[in-house]
């Protein structure tokens, strides 16, 4: 609740101006706090679940706010997280998140062999099936646990501008 | 490509809601805008441009409040008087009142270190303000019939002048008095031979030395400056009317 008090006739032109440069300001404020809030509140969440589920490094550095929209009445807040392969052909975080079905594996050189090292011996192949692995979701998740109180910061911090813009 | 998810939410302050707020603003100012510009055609005091809101406002509450004492009168809560209605005397307002002046009329007595009534103060005050058209009044106050007979302001006038050209007991200049001037550091006798330039004073400002440079010689300031000094402390006569 904003309380204006008017109690000279020239306090009307005052508060009117004062609305203006709220009106200018708005979308460019709304959208920094949204960023600020989000980055404050949300990410570090994300990314503290991200290293508690194993997450590489990588993905836990590229989980970012990558695009804020304000609507007429709402808005959107879009959360990246992207780390590509080493040749770029597939995007590692989607299978985290996503999962992956039962597959098979092999070289792409037709002369080269996987190795890895298992119970301390290195082993080599020419190609196996390995079993998939299950999408943990944390991405969407945790905006889902978060979005109310998320909304009533960004709601508190917007009143705060609004009153001192206006006071 | 990536993962992308989008957090949705509600804003609580939106551009539609600010512009129906500054309408309404908008209205609000115009309609006491018209307000105001009413009031500047009634003329009086409802013109005076204070900045204030428009006095029609406050009458608009005043009147309201009238209504509610009215209400109150209506229902017999409070004796509002009026035609008919029987006189009220409040002995301990009056009391209060009394005491209040007799307070007020000791401490005058005692300013004034005489049983003095307000009357006789400002006749008091009046003196030291016009003591010509003080005594001319009240010369013709006391003495109507003098007055009528001869020309007693041009009388009174006279008197006056007499008493206060300069030496008169109400010389409004200011005197120079020798036995009543104080200086710490010379007797009288030192001052006035300094005035008269039978002694010198050399005033330095360099302790130990007398050189015409750092050095002022009262005798030659006094023969140098005597037109100056004479003009300074001459008795000048003014005249008051």
């Amino acid at each position: 609740m904003i309380t204006v008090e008017i109690t000279k006739l020239t306090d009307y032109g005052k508060f009117r101006s004062k609305l203006r440069v709220a009106r200018l300001q708005l979308a460019t404020v709304q959208k920094q706090i949204l960023r600020e809030t989000v980055e404050k509140f949300l990410l570090p969440k994300i990314r503290t679940k991200m290293a508690q589920a194993n997450y590489g490094r990588d993905i836990i550095a590229s989980t970012i706010v990558s695009d804020v929209f304000i609507f007429e009445e709402t808005f959107q807040v879009i959360i990246k997280s992207e780390v590509l392969s080493g040749d770029a052909s597939f995007d590692i975080v989607r299978f985290r998140e996503f999962g992956t079905k039962r597959h098979f594996i092999e070289p792409k050189d037709p002369d080269g062999v996987l190795s890895w090292i298992q119970d301390g011996e290195r082993v080599y192949s020419k190609g196996h099936w390995v079993s998939g692995i299950v999408g943990l979701n944390l991405i969407k998740d945790t905006i889902t646990e978060e979005r109310e109180n998320i909304q009533k910061e960004f709601q508190r911090r917007e009143e705060q501008w609004f009153k001192s813009v206006i006071a | 490509m990536g993962v992308e998810d989008i957090f949705e939410g509600t804003v609580n302050i939106t551009e539609a809601g600010l512009a129906e707020l500054d309408k309404i603003a908008e209205a609000q100012e115009k309609k006491l805008k018209k307000i105001q510009a009413q009031n500047k055609k009634r003329g009086g005091i409802f013109a005076e441009d204070t900045g204030d809101l428009p006095k029609s406002f406050e009458r608009q509450q005043e009147e309201s409040a009238l209504q509610r004492i009215q209400k109150l009168a209506k229902d017999g809560k409070i004796n509002l008087g009026g035609t008919g209605a029987p006189i009220q005397h409040n002995s301990s307002f009056q009391k209060a009142i009394d005491d209040a002046v007799a307070r007020s009329t000791s401490k005058l007595d005692k300013l004034t270190g005489s049983k003095l009534g307000t009357d006789k103060l400002d006749n008091l005050l009046s003196f030291g303000k016009n003591p010509v058209g003080f005594m001319t009044n009240l010369f013709a106050r006391q003495l109507p019939i003098l007055g009528g007979i001869l020309a007693v302001k041009d009388i009174v006038q006279f008197v006056i002048g007499e008493l206060m050209k300069p030496g008169g007991p109400l010389q409004v200049n200011f005197r120079d008095i020798i036995s009543t001037r104080l200086d710490a550091f010379r007797d009288k006798m030192v001052q006035q031979e300094i005035l008269s330039g039978f002694t010198q004073v050399i005033y330095t400002t360099r302790a130990g030395t007398t050189n015409p440079r750092s050095a002022y010689n009262s005798f030659e300031l006094f023969n140098n400056d005597k037109e100056t000094l004479e003009d300074d402390f001459s008795i000048r006569v003014s005249k008051v009317n």
